[in-house]
């Protein structure tokens, strides 16, 4: 029994030991937990944030934006525009190289471009690419690769054509799917190329060095980087963790400095300490209603409904991480490109709160609360969605005298019934893609979108600002259209999101896209700063 | 012994079919596939990627194709992982979930049997009731709040050991304790009420009424046959923990394959799906039939043999 004693003694002094030495914090080294697996680094095939957060490092795009979310000359030393802005002329920096050395040219973006929009390729980022004239055609096999727009004139020219005068492409050209891809390994392993560590080669700020699946990336700096003068941190790490919990455990016991979304309960400790930190994200939390389902089928009934919401409360007292409730679709922070002012702040609030008219026009409608059909919210299922439902369902009791019913579904089985039109009315939620108002107003110009809403002169209206080279046509066509969404009473929406995070006082130089992203090209730890 | 184990082998050949169709059904089941997504794909796209996974062929055909490749063990590509098959992620992810579970295994086993001795041994005396106390515990507090407990205690008030990842022997120890903290608490219960029982026994009596000492009854008479339903549970217990906890490979970001038994159904990544489905039914069935053949090592009265007199 001694024996055993002391032999636990020593193990457990020996593994405290071993911990010690594994928690000393690195001074050269940004630690950012990942919030989920990469599926794959292929900036070309993947789709989500936590793939493209370590892409941004690992390859980089014609232009990259800036901590203002402008974009600025990366890959491309300079550009020029037609002047029906349809036609981009890139020029390529002298003598670039991918991460092993070997050339970067501008054959380079044609085949990566092209690639993502190969049907058979089957990217699910190609509409992302569809502002390029044939690109949507050759996705849609109706038109061979050679229709595309895009064109190496030589080494270092990149010609673009676009199919309508997009004002916002150099934002698109520093997007993931806008990167280039190294051709020869592309095309020597199409599927694994960007599965492991081994062997991938970027031209971004840093290299891959390791790959641990679900658990670990870690990079370090490219030597053939053309902009080494900004790169400030020899090493990022990224631990990989689903949880919301476990990734805020990393950052508080120093095994990371950085992390998204800390679980809501522990907001209130975390300002306390000062780590508590929101950044803007282009997105609205809305409910939508199915336009073609009784009641809702008519737009007095759907206007009731939605001024009888009383979103101060509830993103104060539920939603919290410092939301801004939200009277209009297009969230602000994006800039009207005509008048340098923000779109939202233009265009002001589209719905307003009102529970007297909202009686009167149920009373309108030829109902009262108990001859109305059954109402029910569907969303899927999860703690804060479920508490947003039930403020909701209690406003309209106490505002119009109506009980809603609630549903709650698995996330995906939620989606499905969301796009088969298997609701009244749905939570829902959409961020940008771009920082433009059309990447929200497309939304409801899709044929197929989950409202089932069709109104030919909304259509009309974005058709007409996608054609339009004139930037003040454009926003007030986009204006309007919005104005069109709101007569009609399509959503409800509640509020404009943002992206909370937990960041060490000493991690500097970091930047968030309002696109969701974060940049870690210029991160570094303040070593003269705050170390505890 | 041959017979038998032939009949064993071709009845688990049964079992693994009839464990794939039914997944297969089930899965086709749930609304949503793998391609579902907030951000819906504009429907020219979908198609494209669709055909790519094959997806867009008759149910019938996709069942026939996996049978086809399953039946040579090519479990296929993952959908939400497109550079790895289901292969490699069971190659590089059971490893993982497999020394933590051994590590599991080995302190609750010995613990467990060691503890569940004592207790007997001093049965009703006070270190029997506070053993007690402490399996009781063990068996009723879910194993997140025990890995939250020992996180708060050895990573923040007392910080000697990591509070997650997996780089090496000391970020072993905090999950290795929360995953074994219940099979520790149910062995330790089972030891003891079943060496209880063997104790009432008629031949434990006749040997003790010949003066054999209590330490010798109980470790050379009771113990072995005491063992027997503490080895018929460590079959499934064995592959439980080799193949992971979803819950502490979460709380701890241990890269093991636990974690993909439940991500996999909420990507709807079909072929993860089956492939783990299969490879967690092969070992639990295999494991069982290892089991089955140590019973005989340990109590000659149960014979292989019995079920053809039958």
């Amino acid at each position: 029994m001694k024996k055993l004693s002391l032999f636990l003694l020593i193990a457990f002094a020996a593994v405290s030991l071993l911990a010690g030495c594994a928690g000393q914090p690195k001074t050269d080294t940004v630690s950012y937990a990942l919030e989920a697996e990469p599926a794959s680094l292929d900036p070309g095939m993947t789709t989500s944030l936590a793939e493209a957060n370590v892409q941004a490092e690992l390859f980089e795009g014609l232009t990259r934006l800036d901590q203002h979310n402008q974009p600025q000359p990366a890959l491309a030393e300079s550009w020029d525009i037609s002047p029906d802005g349809k036609v981009y002329t890139f020029h390529l920096r002298p003598h670039l190289t991918w991460s092993d050395g070997t050339p970067l040219t501008a054959q380079d973006f044609e085949y990566s471009w092209k690639r993502v929009v190969d049907p058979e390729v089957a990217s699910q980022n190609a509409y992302m690419l569809f502002p390029i004239e044939g690109a949507e055609a050759y996705n849609q096999k109706k038109a061979t690769a050679d229709t595309v727009g895009v064109k190496a004139l030589d080494d270092q020219t990149l010609q673009v054509r676009l199919k309508d005068p997009t004002v916002y492409f150099l934002t698109l050209t520093a997007l993931h799917c806008y990167y280039p891809v190294p051709r020869w390994l592309v095309e020597a392993k199409p599927d694994t190329w960007a599965s492991d560590a081994a062997g991938l080669v970027g031209c971004g700020p840093f290299v891959i060095t390791k790959w641990v699946h679900s658990s670990e990336i870690n990079v370090k700096r490219n030597p053939n980087y053309w902009d080494q003068a900004h790169v400030r941190s020899e090493r990022l790490e990224f631990p990989i963790s689903e949880s919301q919990a476990t990734r805020l455990r990393l950052v508080e016991s120093g095994q990371a400095n950085l992390m998204v979304e800390p679980p809501p309960a522990d907001q209130d400790r975390l300002e306390a300490l000062g780590l508590y930190r929101v950044a803007p994200y282009l997105g609205t939390y809305y409910y939508v209603f199915n336009v073609q389902k009784k009641p809702f089928d008519d737009v007095r009934i759907r206007r009731a409904f939605a001024l009888t919401m009383e979103r101060q409360g509830l993103v104060e007292h539920i939603v919290r991480a410092r939301k801004e409730a939200a009277y209009a679709w297009v969230p602000p922070g994006i800039t009207d490109t005509a008048t340098g002012k923000d779109f939202r702040a233009e265009g002001g609030p589209l719905q307003h709160e009102d529970a007297a008219k909202a009686r009167q026009l149920l009373q309108e409608a030829g109902y009262t609360p108990e001859t109305l059909p059954e109402v029910t919210i569907l969303f899927n299922t999860n703690e804060m969605h479920k508490a947003v439902a039930e403020a909701v369902q209690a406003m309209w009791q106490k505002n119009l005298g109506v009980h809603a019913g609630l549903t709650n579904q698995e996330s995906k089985v939620y989606l499905a019934s969301r796009m088969e039109g298997n609701f009244q009315v749905a939570r829902a939620s959409w961020v940008a893609d771009y920082a433009d108002p059309m990447t929200f107003l497309d939304v409801f110009a899709d044929a197929d979108n989950d409202a089932k809403y069709h109104n030919e002169d909304y259509n009309r209206l974005i058709r007409q600002a996608k054609e339009t080279s004139d930037q003040a046509v454009r926003m007030q066509y986009m204006h309007e259209a919005e104005k069109i969404l709101f007569d009609d009473c399509v959503i409800i929406p509640i509020y404009y999101t943002t992206q909370p995070y937990v960041a060490q006082p000493y991690v500097k130089g970091y930047h968030w896209s309002p696109l969701g992203l974060i940049d870690l090209k210029e991160a570094y730890i303040d070593k003269k700063g705050d170390t505890k | 012994m041959f017979l038998y184990l032939i009949k064993r082998i071709a009845g688990v050949v049964v079992v693994l079919w009839a464990v794939i169709t039914i997944t297969f059904l089930l899965m086709h089941a749930i609304p949503g596939g793998p391609f579902t997504a907030e951000k819906k794909l504009p429907p020219a796209v979908l198609a494209n990627v669709e055909e790519r996974y094959h997806l867009n062929d008759p149910l019938l055909t996709q069942y026939g194709d996996y049978l086809e490749h399953a039946a040579v063990l090519d479990l296929g590509p993952s959908f939400k992982y497109p550079g790895q098959t289901v292969n490699d992620i069971i190659a590089e992810s059971m490893p993982v979930s497999a020394q933590l579970g051994l590590i599991s295994f080995c302190l609750a086993l010995s613990v467990g049997v060691t503890a569940g001795v004592l207790a007997a041994w001093r049965k009703n005396s006070c270190l029997d009731y506070s053993l007690m106390l402490v399996a009781t515990l063990g068996v009723s507090v879910p194993s997140f709040i025990i890995a939250a407990i020992l996180i708060q205690l050895f990573a923040f008030t007392w910080p000697v050991l990591p509070a997650a990842m997996w780089k090496g022997p000391a970020y072993a120890v905090l999950p290795a304790l929360a995953l074994a903290a219940h099979p520790t608490a149910f062995i330790m219960r089972l030891t003891r009420s079943s060496i209880l029982d063997t104790l009432s026994q008629d031949y434990i009596k006749t040997a003790r009424s010949r003066g054999v000492s209590t330490r010798s009854l109980l470790c050379h008479h009771a113990l072995r046959n005491a063992l027997l339903p503490v080895v018929s549970y460590l079959g499934p217990l064995a592959a439980s923990l080799l193949t992971g906890s979803f819950i502490v490979e979460s709380i701890f970001a241990i890269p093991g394959l636990g974690q993909h038994f439940v991500t996999s159904i909420y990507n709807r990544d079909y072929t993860v799906i089956l492939g783990i489905t299969i490879f967690y039914s092969f070992l639990i069935i295999f494991l069982n039939l290892l089991i089955d053949l140590i019973y005989p090592l340990l109590d000659p009265r149960i014979s292989l043999k019995t079920e053809r007199k039958g």
